[in-house]
């Protein structure tokens, strides 16, 4: 109950920052964006073309009555239709993200989930041959470009050099062993590009977490490797391991996916994205950039809920 | 047959500029149901050696490199890893310096000792419950049965202190290691607890290795106490013979510089001049030579043993130890 109201607060704390994220995306992507007028307009146009253009688009509103526009086209998640394709911006959304999520969703949770379970290894017996050997992988993986995993991987598994099972790129997805089918090379490709940064942040926060007092006492105490791991290691290291998580989660629906999805040619939001940006397809910039502030401040709101049901010392306040 | 018998225990660390030997010879019992005072300045290896007993040395960097540990009887050092912690918390347990993080913050209090009591003595979850609640009222807690279900920042240090009471004596073990348990605490709660270890150690059977810095401590408290100097005991005998008649030159000097309330004000507090020898860089012979005013030319050939020597009721590791005077 406690928990309960403790969200409904931080949600509706949560309000003046969408404005504030919602509003500096206002002024950099809408207010100073892309102007179309000249690309609508012919050549040797008059003023009075020029004005009624502009008045079309709304340009002459004063800078308020748009950003209110902005915020109702947000709340409503109406931002009009796609100037490259007239196809209904909600509706390219809805086609998109659904396939980005399938196709980054694996990769993230697996990536997550290994490194946490190698860092425990490396740094239950951090010193020694395993800890070394899990560290050193760590750096190479880190080390390599993520243009040459994907290649690498495409080459090894996609290409008659390997085993040339997987396909190359595309994305025709009907059933659960299609989706297999197209989702192991690029998964593979993510898992190995965040598995060294992510298993080096997470052995860190566990080696702290090992060298604490408690941590003594429960040994003191006659506690099993697995159990102390768990128990008080990785229950503790909680925090710091879910902020990771948690504020990677807006960056790898939007962003993540945009190198992958274009080299796989996958038809995922990132692409989408990626193709609003050259050609300056301002409705879909406009719903990218509202939707990414408004799921970052979500998950801000998420991460504190969360901090309050790991920790029992965060405080109602 | 004394609980515990360490013999001749030797502890070696691994460091960046070599290997130091942390503990070089320990050699001690601890009987049943006896207080034991560890004493001596940090970094002379007494929690190092407490460690070794408990099987909680961080290895690597170190490692028992000879010697034996007797418990009941049975050489520790030759003990599996899952044999050890079947016998830590129920024949064994430790309480530590540090009362504000030495229980795991995320759980409640009544889980941490309730997880104790159902690993080593097999309780049932309400059984562990019920259990838990008579040691909180034990070890002096108010409102135990509300207590159990609060969490370790809700209580203060004095109180956290004597939850890891509760919890080392919930399994009756033969040996408590106390390791500066109250060094952390104010004044008017140090004495409280140390009360409070002594009676319940006494009700329990239980005997306790005292490690404190504090030589009042070891007064108060203590059946016989043990010197270390530099990871070696250099005296030990029965506390009253120890404060009373110190043969030890750095027992002696340690007593001195006690501050304490004189019929004459001194001038200043004595104090043992120099200061310890590198772990790593140890000089030949005994290793308080070089500070202690009555060394003789083979002090600096020959390292001294324990040995008692006379009358006397101490054992001192002395080439010229003060004499023996009749009181």
């Amino acid at each position: 109950m406690d928990t309960l109201q403790y969200a409904l607060r931080k949600l509706v704390t949560g309000i003046p920052l969408v404005l504030g994220v919602t509003f500096i995306s206002f002024v950099l992507m809408v207010y100073f964006g892309p102007d179309k007028t000249y690309e609508l307009i012919g050549k040797n146009a008059t003023p009075e073309q020029i004005a009624e253009i502009r008045s079309q688009l709304g340009y002459d509103e004063p800078f308020f009555v748009r950003y209110a526009d902005y915020l109702r086209q947000l709340v409503t998640l109406e931002f009009g239709y796609s100037d490259s394709t007239g196809e209904r911006v909600s509706r390219i959304l809805t086609r998109t993200i659904p396939v980005s999520l399938a196709l980054t969703l694996p990769g993230f949770v697996l990536g997550n989930v290994l490194a946490v379970v190698l860092a425990l290894v490396a740094g239950f017996y951090r010193g020694g041959l395993i800890d070394r050997a899990i560290m050193a992988g760590a750096v190479v993986g880190m080390s390599i470009s993520f243009l040459i995993i994907i290649i690498g991987f495409q080459v090894l598994l996609s290409s008659s050099y390997g085993i040339n099972y997987f396909p190359v790129r595309g994305w025709e997805v009907y059933s659960l062993a299609d989706y297999l089918y197209y989702v192991t090379v690029p998964t593979l490709a993510i898992v190995f590009v965040s598995l060294g940064y992510n298993t080096r942040f997470y052995r860190a926060v566990i080696v702290e977490e090992m060298n604490r007092d408690h941590v003594r006492t429960a040994r003191a105490f006659g506690t099993p490797p697995i159990k102390l791991l768990f128990r008080n290691v990785l229950r503790n290291a909680a925090i710091p391991i879910i902020t990771r998580i948690m504020f990677s989660i807006p960056l790898v629906v939007i962003s993540g996916s945009l190198l992958i999805e274009s080299y796989f040619g996958i038809p995922g939001v990132g692409k989408v994205t990626y193709d609003a940006i050259t050609t300056g397809d301002q409705p879909i910039l406009k719903a990218v950039v509202g939707a990414t502030a408004v799921l970052f401040v979500l998950t801000l709101i998420a991460t504190d809920v969360m901090y309050k049901v790991i920790d029992p010392r965060v405080s109602l306040k | 047959m004394p609980l515990l018998e360490v013999d001749n225990l030797q502890v070696e660390f691994s460091t960046e500029r070599g290997v130091a030997r942390a503990i070089d010879g320990v050699s001690f019992n601890v009987n049943e149901g006896e207080t034991l005072g560890i004493v001596g300045e940090s970094g002379c290896g007494k929690s190092v050696t407490s460690l070794s007993v408990m099987g909680l040395i961080p290895r690597p960097p170190g490692r028992i490199v000879g010697g034996e540990i007797r418990f009941a009887g049975q050489d520790l050092t030759q003990l599996s890893d899952k044999a050890y912690r079947k016998l830590r918390g129920r024949d064994m347990s430790m309480i530590f310096q540090e009362p504000m993080t030495a229980l795991n913050p995320v759980f409640t209090i009544g889980n941490q000792i309730s997880d104790v009591l159902r690993r080593h003595k097999g309780l049932s979850r309400k059984q562990a419950r019920t259990r838990g609640i008579e040691m909180l009222a034990e070890v002096g807690i108010p409102a135990p049965d509300k207590r159990i279900d609060e969490y370790p920042h809700q209580l203060s240090g004095g109180m956290r202190q004597r939850v890891m009471i509760a919890m080392a004596l919930s399994c009756d073990p033969k040996l408590l290691i106390a390791d500066e348990p109250t060094t952390a605490l104010d004044v008017t709660i140090q004495a409280q607890v140390l009360e409070l270890i002594k009676n319940l150690a006494a009700d329990h059977g239980t005997a306790v290795i005292l490690i404190t810095h504090d030589l009042g401590v070891v007064a108060e408290t203590c059946d016989r106490a043990a010197v270390m100097y530099c990871g070696r005991i250099i005296e030990q005998g029965p506390v009253d013979a120890l404060f009373e008649q110190p043969r030890h030159p750095y027992t002696a000097g340690l007593l001195a510089s006690v501050p304490r309330i004189r019929p004459d004000r001194l001038p200043r507090l004595p104090t043992i001049p120099g200061i310890v020898p590198d772990l790593l860089d140890l000089p030949d012979g005994c290793r308080f030579r070089d500070r202690c005013g009555q060394a003789l030319e083979r002090c600096g050939q020959f390292d001294p043993d324990l040995s008692a020597e006379g009358d006397a009721r101490t054992e001192a590791a002395c080439f010229n130890p003060n004499p023996v005077t009749q009181t």
